[in-house]
């Protein structure tokens, strides 16, 4: 694996300043471009928002930009002004993912595929984190943020894989943002229910995510976080699967996310190969199987992109999670092609 | 209709809001244990429905303790009351006028069924800290949302509107959140502020929302959702009725299929009679508009024949002035009196 995988441990502030002291050049190369993005006042007294509700409902979060920014030097606003980049429609574009959970025989099954434009600007790390509380998790994450939406599994094997939708609602630049929720979601809680809990607290500000959660007892759900909302839509009863691609599927939300019809129009495919396979081949729920899904491209359709010659997407990277074993494995480009590769 | 004076605390204010009323109090209880009744899980949900008043609204909370104290009702006997208030249907009007020179003219018609139950009175409440505020409410429970003015001027009523999405009983109620928003806020721009810091639990509302200086809104509550819906540039109105009308909420309403029909033709006659028209933004024309019914349409129900609501008051409130007229019955049969 090409991929820097970063041991951090201790107090926030000490993670953020070991992850700002080894990946520095990155952060400052995502600032600059971060940067290039301000463009007039409103940015300016975004941060300032950012900062007063991240500080105020996530003191260790926040501790941990802090760390960030003494480890790489940047000023604490150019770092808070890197996750405002998260908030802003041009990052929507970037992402494109696929999440499933599956409950097997060996117990439950995550699977991502993250997919992005074909020349992303984006460096990643997996950053394999212990707290000095106890609480720890590893997580792939974009160098220049504290992100825990592309996948996570925390010490508890309560997993996360986010999928990038959009929403079509309001939102308040005074309402703490579902990234930073997400991350703290994962720091302090152990199972779905409890998960689900934690992040309904508060109406977010953010992009609009659908974001598979899973537990190491196999509980599983999808995170329909069409921000400043959150709704669960849950497994119908007998079901031992779950997934989640880029268009919202609760009925309440269908008409809720800001996908461009060619996006859209893949994100369908990708949905409707998982219901063929999952539900009317019923594949079996393995982990060689979750491989083989996370792989497949082609006329039969698949979820590794592109899936065909007119899909613009492309795998940039696909990861594996056994959350009652705790085991986190990484095909660090696309699956059809590299091996995964166990991370932890 | 009643008009109570009340000051001091809010646990004294609720005490003695409940010990006035006592009767009153309990009748409503005996309303709420007969939903209850059909709605088993609503006694389990009153420890969870207290936690999120106490956590999120304290002030709301204590006054909630004290009408306990006052009426002589159990702590979970008026909790249930405010449960049972949370799904009270309404399809009530409501508008502003925003341009006015003389300051913002605010209207509203309280619609009922044909023969309800609930008894009303006017609060005027002034709490220790210097908040006041006047507002309907029914007896045996605090409500802003039918209409509401406080000191500043900031004035909100509330249309029933109902919410397709999920909710949970950890936030705290809409209705509680609205009496505190308009307790502690001077603006609209800080009342939405105010509003949106959580999400919130409740049957889904519309409210129009103005302040002295005649800005004005409509708060869309989709539960937990507060969404915001602003004039359009050239307009000097704004106005509800009972479905969405942002796009993002076309279709997260409640409504019955009748129920829609009406709201919508209250509000096609309002952008007829205030955008088409153009009809004088008067206190005179206000209370016209709020009185009409028949042929031609109108806002006073029923409107028609077909029509199974009532309206049970109507109120004028002038927000820069600090005044409130109310008419207590159909306001085509009953003349606005002044009560503040």
């Amino acid at each position: 694996m090409k991929m820097p995988l970063l041991k951090l441990q201790g107090t926030p502030r000490e993670v953020g300043r070991q992850y700002g002291e080894a990946c520095r050049e990155g952060f400052r190369a995502w600032s600059e471009s971060s940067g290039r993005m301000v463009r007039d006042e409103r940015w300016e007294r975004d941060v300032a928002a950012l900062r007063a509700s991240i500080s105020q409902l996530y003191p260790r979060f926040w501790d941990e930009l802090v760390g960030v920014a003494e480890g790489t030097g940047l000023s604490i606003e150019q770092v808070v002004a890197n996750h405002r980049r998260t908030l802003s429609a041009a990052y929507l574009a970037e992402g494109c993912c696929t999440n499933i959970a599956l409950n097997g025989p060996d117990g439950p099954v995550f699977g991502k595929n993250l997919d992005l434009s074909p020349n992303p600007e984006m460096q990643y790390v997996i950053r394999d984190v212990t707290y000095e509380n106890g609480q720890g998790m590893i997580h792939s994450c974009v160098v220049g943020e504290v992100t825990s939406r592309d996948t996570c599994m925390n010490v508890h094997g309560l997993t996360l894989g986010g999928s990038s939708v959009g929403s079509v609602f309001q939102q308040s630049i005074h309402n703490p943002p579902i990234e930073v929720a997400l991350y703290e979601m994962l720091c302090t809680c152990a199972e779905v229910e409890e998960a689900i809990r934690f992040l309904q607290r508060y109406p977010y500000v953010g992009k609009g995510y659908n974001l598979v959660l899973a537990d190491a007892k196999g509980a599983a759900v999808v995170l329909e976080a069409a921000s400043p909302l959150i709704q669960v839509r849950r497994r119908a009863e007998g079901e031992d699967a779950i997934f989640c691609t880029n268009t919202y599927k609760l009925p309440a939300l269908l008409e809720a996310d800001l996908r461009p019809p060619h996006g859209k129009m893949y994100s369908e495919k990708r949905w409707n190969y998982l219901q063929r396979k999952v539900w009317r081949e019923r594949v079996p729920r393995t982990v060689e199987q979750m491989k083989a899904l996370l792989s497949a491209y082609g006329p039969d359709g698949g979820l590794c992109r592109p899936i065909d010659p007119d899909d613009e997407s492309k795998t940039r990277m696909s990861i594996v999670t056994l959350p009652a074993k705790r085991e986190f494995w990484v095909a660090d480009g696309v699956p059809a092609f590299y091996p995964y590769e166990r991370v932890k | 209709m009643d008009l109570l004076k009340l000051k001091g605390t809010p646990r004294q204010v609720g005490r003695d809001f409940g010990e006035a009323y006592r009767d009153g109090f309990r009748f409503l209880n005996e309303l709420a244990h007969t939903v209850a009744s059909e709605r088993p899980h609503w006694l389990g949900e009153l420890p969870v429905l207290a936690e999120a008043l106490r956590t999120y609204l304290p002030r709301f909370w204590d006054e909630l303790v004290g009408m306990s104290e006052g009426s002589g009702l159990s702590l979970d006997d008026q909790l249930l009351n405010h449960r049972y208030g949370l799904q009270a249907e309404a399809g009530c009007t409501n508008v502003a006028f925003l341009d006015v020179p003389s300051g913002p003219i605010f209207g509203k018609n309280l619609d009922l069924q044909p023969n309800p139950v609930w008894p009303f009175i006017i609060r005027w409440v002034k709490y220790e800290n210097g908040d006041e505020i006047v507002h309907t409410t029914w007896v045996g429970d605090i409500m802003a949302r039918e209409t509401c003015m406080n000191m500043h001027g900031l004035t909100v009523g509330g249309s029933s509107v109902g919410s397709v999405f999920q909710q949970s009983l950890d936030h705290p109620s809409i209705d509680a959140s609205i009496y505190s928003m308009i307790c502690s806020c001077r603006s609209t721009p800080e009342a939405i502020r105010f509003i949106q810091r959580h999400a919130h639990f409740g049957k889904g509302y519309n409210f129009v929302l103005v302040d002295a200086q005649g800005e004005g809104v409509v708060l869309e509550c989709a539960c937990p959702l507060v969404q915001v819906r602003r004039r359009e540039p050239g307009e000097d109105a704004i106005f509800c009725t009972n479905i969405y009308k942002l796009p993002a909420l076309l279709r997260a309403d409640r409504r019955t299929p009748e129920g829609r029909r009406y709201s919508e033709l209250r509000y096609d006659y309002l952008t007829r009679k205030l955008f088409e028209e153009r009809m004088p933004r008067t206190v005179e024309q206000m209370q016209a508009l709020l009185s009409a019914h028949g042929a031609d349409g109108g806002l006073c129900r029923p409107i028609n024949e077909g029509d199974y609501s009532r309206t049970r008051f109507s109120i004028v409130a002038l927000p820069a002035e600090r005044q409130l007229w109310l008419a207590d019955g159909r306001p085509c049969d009953v003349p606005f009196e002044r009560y503040i």
